[in-house]
């Protein structure tokens, strides 16, 4: 396991569901924390009768969507005005936002709901979709679902796996990673194999 | 744009290379799941998940698995220690006490960890031996 699991577990098992909002809130919001295994961890220890596994759920869940959305609002406020203040603002011209944003708009399962299982992926989601001002509405939709997904999954192993999610959570992280693999060798075989014209 | 990027041959090669390049990535993917798998599978811990009782108390938990990361009131909780055991047998000052993990402990009194960890592992099999 590494440092920043144990260390974090500590402090779950210390300050208990603060500590799995904060995890959860800051894994969410762009940090790259392993809140998917501290969960897992938390409903294994409810399951020996340390937490109770409703309230971890419900808590991880709040945590991730209020981080989400924390990332969503702070860079829809303040993203172009930093990028600007940074000089960076020539690099996102209005075609290219409007364009980002259809993108999304259009393929929003993808985009936002299945991003939420990559950790890495989905903080980058929420700011692209943040600083392209995305529909709220159809934003938070498709993002409540994912985390309610992504949670319910991550649970549920902690659930059935117990004491041993520690095997778990090396085993969903590799899973992950093939599933992401699959997908995006997929998509350039079928664009370089069967697309006459590709368009990068 | 610069001329090269809308160039279909530059196209073609940089998503070839970038099709390699995922096809390495799922293929080390596949043999790190099928690792850990078999690791997980060698272990035994399928086996002993599907005889597993979730409820409280039932699962037999082994000592020498107890880490630094635990904190003293979750390692009495899963051995059924008595709430001040460890503090007595382990001679424990610290007001934070059961709310302390040992790695924490360890640096507040300035010990080596490893020590408390087994001092942790042989109060409990006493505790255990005697009950």
């Amino acid at each position: 396991m590494n440092n920043v699991l144990t260390y974090l577990l500590s402090e779950v098992l210390v300050y208990k569901y603060l500590a799995i909002f904060v995890i959860t809130f800051l894994g969410a919001i762009a940090l790259p924390l392993p809140s998917g295994s501290v969960l897992m961890a938390a409903i294994a220890f409810a399951t020996q009768g340390y937490f109770n596994a409703y309230w971890v759920w419900v808590i991880g869940l709040a945590g991730n969507i209020a981080g989400d959305n924390a990332g969503y609002w702070l860079v829809r406020f303040y993203g172009i005005r930093i990028l600007n203040k940074l000089r960076l603002g020539k690099f996102f011209p209005d075609s290219r936002l409007e364009a980002a944003r259809a993108s999304l708009d259009a393929h929003p399962i993808p985009a936002i709901f299945f991003t939420r299982f990559f950790t890495s992926i989905a903080p980058a989601v929420n700011v692209v979709s943040g600083i392209s001002r995305l529909p709220y509405g159809r934003y938070l939709l498709f993002e409540s679902l994912g985390e309610l997904t992504e949670v319910s999954c991550f649970c549920i192993l902690g659930y059935i796996f117990g004491s041993n999610w520690e095997y778990i959570s090396k085993l969903s992280g590799w899973f992950l990673v093939l599933i992401l693999a699959g997908w995006l060798t997929s998509y350039l075989v079928w664009k370089i194999v069967f697309k006459k014209k590709p368009n990068v | 744009m610069p001329q090269f990027l809308k160039n279909p041959k530059f196209q073609r090669a940089f998503l070839s290379a970038v099709l390699i390049l995922t096809t390495a990535v799922l293929a080390y993917s596949l043999w790190a799941l099928i690792v850990e798998f078999q690791t997980f599978n060698q272990g035994g811990y399928l086996r002993r998940q599907h005889v597993r009782h979730l409820q409280r108390g039932v699962v037999e938990f082994d000592a020498n698995k107890i880490s630094g990361w635990m904190t003293f009131k979750y390692i009495n909780l899963i051995f059924n220690l008595p709430p001040e055991y460890l503090k007595n047998e382990l001679k424990i000052t610290d007001k934070r006490y059961p709310d302390v993990s040992i790695v924490s402990l360890a640096k507040r009194q300035k010990q080596d960890s490893a020590e408390i960890l087994q001092a942790t592992i042989a109060a409990i099999k006493a505790h255990s031996a005697n009950n």
